[in-house]
């Protein structure tokens, strides 16, 4: 192959735009949080861009994409050793593929802080956001992506398995150790800032076109076809969110509607590429109806997922890995086209994610918590994270 | 582009006369729409909240949310 230009311009381009979601995950979560723990569940997303892009450079690359074997990459790429400003992958620049996929393995971690907001140790969250990189987001990116024994069988266009599933699921796992905040489900904890989540919200839409059109990893009819479905899916599980909820509580919130936009993103993302802008329509619809649901269990069961990660993140990630199965069309055949077995795949690939990164998350939290210590204590979480944490406050 | 060999004055008041077309045109248009839709709604679901709604605020009201709890 040799180099495109139009492509590679296109997948640096996405690229930022994928980082962007960062400072828009910032907002969504501080938005939603009390005014003493705003800065401290911002920093959960940007310190991941510290973090996260070293570790990738250093080794995560190179365990997602090296050789390897079924399961895991090999140690070829660590320090990007045998690449240079030459190397291809398919028709961009190799360096431009792993800039690409780093902001993937940046925001995959950083999703999981919206579930343990304003009780979680900082450097024990650098800690677990690190090795959760290595152990957790790296061999299922190898799986998926990499030559793993999921690649080229399950459908995951852009990441509805390997971030969305893997975060999700994981944010319930580690709740294990976390619990619940402080007055949780006997106090309100109201969301301090619904202006910032809402631009949040449409930072993270806009940065989703290059998450998932860029996944296209070329300027071509399939990234466009995965840039409409990104418009359509979110629409409809927007207003299906607020329908649900003005019928249930008898207004439609701007936080419903944003929630709802977001699990149909999910929803959307391992499908893209692979559905008609169409067929992107159903797959809105229902992933806001169950992710509606799906938010509703924390009520019933009590679990603190604060900005509800699981039920957006990991049920939405996992019906759109099913619904891929169903409404694929576009180089590709699901259940509507008479192809039953893409949709066992698929379910092959959720469940190994989901029972892989939820174990190695129990394990991974069960070691920081009995080394470093997890959570917090009773009074710095009662004086907010902010200060105990970072030594600052948000407003002044 | 192949431009036509007219004089300068010409092309600027045909320019002109297909801007004041095109305004004339939509603004005509969108007005009249405009307020069938609106006196279709107005008849029908109602376009205004009560003056106790307007005073209290959208927020509350409409969407049963506060922006800030700083």
């Amino acid at each position: 192959m040799t180099i495109n230009g139009a492509d590679t311009a296109w997948v640096l381009i996405s690229s930022a735009l994928v980082l962007l979601m960062l400072p828009g995950l910032a907002l969504f979560y501080g938005g939603l949080v009390q005014r003493k723990n705003v800065l401290s569940s911002m920093m959960h997303s940007f310190v991941a861009m510290g973090v996260i892009a070293i570790e990738w450079v250093v080794i995560g690359y190179s365990l997602a994409f090296g050789a390897g074997n079924w399961f895991i990459g090999s140690l070829e790429h660590v320090f990007l050793r045998d690449i240079n400003a030459y190397s291809l992958t398919g028709t961009i620049p190799t360096y431009a593929f792993i800039a690409f996929q780093g902001m993937f393995a940046i925001i995959t971690p950083a999703l999981i802080s919206g579930a343990i907001v304003g009780r979680i140790k900082f450097k024990s969250y650098i800690a677990f956001i690190l090795l959760w990189g290595i152990i957790v987001y790296a061999p299922i990116c190898h799986w998926v992506w990499g030559g793993g024994f999921l690649t080229g069988k399950t459908l995951d266009f852009a990441g509805g398995t390997v971030v969305h599933i893997s975060s999700g699921i994981s944010s319930l796992a580690i709740l294990t150790y976390l619990g619940k905040r402080r007055g949780y489900g006997i106090d309100s904890i109201k969301p301090h800032n619904v202006t910032l989540t809402l631009i949040g919200g449409g930072l993270l839409w806009f940065g989703w076109f290059g998450f998932n059109a860029g996944s296209a990893l070329a300027a071509n009819e399939i990234a466009a076809v995965a840039f409409l479905t990104t418009l359509v899916a979110p629409a409809a599980a927007g207003l299906c969110w607020m329908a649900l909820e003005w019928h249930h509580f008898g207004h439609p919130t701007s936080l419903g509607f944003s929630t709802g936009v977001l699990a149909g993103l999910v929803a959307i993302t391992p499908a893209a590429g692979f559905v008609t802008p169409v067929a992107a329509i159903p797959i809105g619809l229902i992933a806001g109806i169950i992710c509606y649901k799906a938010v509703e269990l924390k009520g019933k069961f009590g679990y603190d997922d604060s900005l509800d990660v699981f039920g957006v993140h990991g049920v939405g990630g996992m019906t759109g890995a099913l619904l891929t199965g169903i409404f694929a069309s576009i180089g590709s055949a699901g259940l509507l086209l008479g192809n039953s077995s893409q949709l066992v795949t698929q379910l092959e690939g959720v469940v190994a994610s989901a029972v892989y990164a939820s174990v190695c998350t129990l394990i991974i939290g069960f070691i920081i918590n009995k080394t470093m210590g997890l959570k917090v204590s009773e009074s710095e979480e009662n004086i907010g994270l902010d200060q105990t944490q970072h030594g600052e406050v948000a407003y002044n | 582009m192949k431009v036509k060999k007219t004089s300068g004055l010409t092309r600027h008041s045909m320019v002109r006369s297909h801007i004041i077309e095109g305004v004339v045109a939509s603004a005509v248009y969108t007005s009249v729409c405009t307020l069938i839709i609106g006196f279709m709604i107005n008849k029908t679901m109602g376009l205004k909240v009560s003056e106790s709604e307007e005073n209290i605020g959208l927020d509350q009201i409409q969407h049963g949310e506060v922006a800030y709890n700083i």
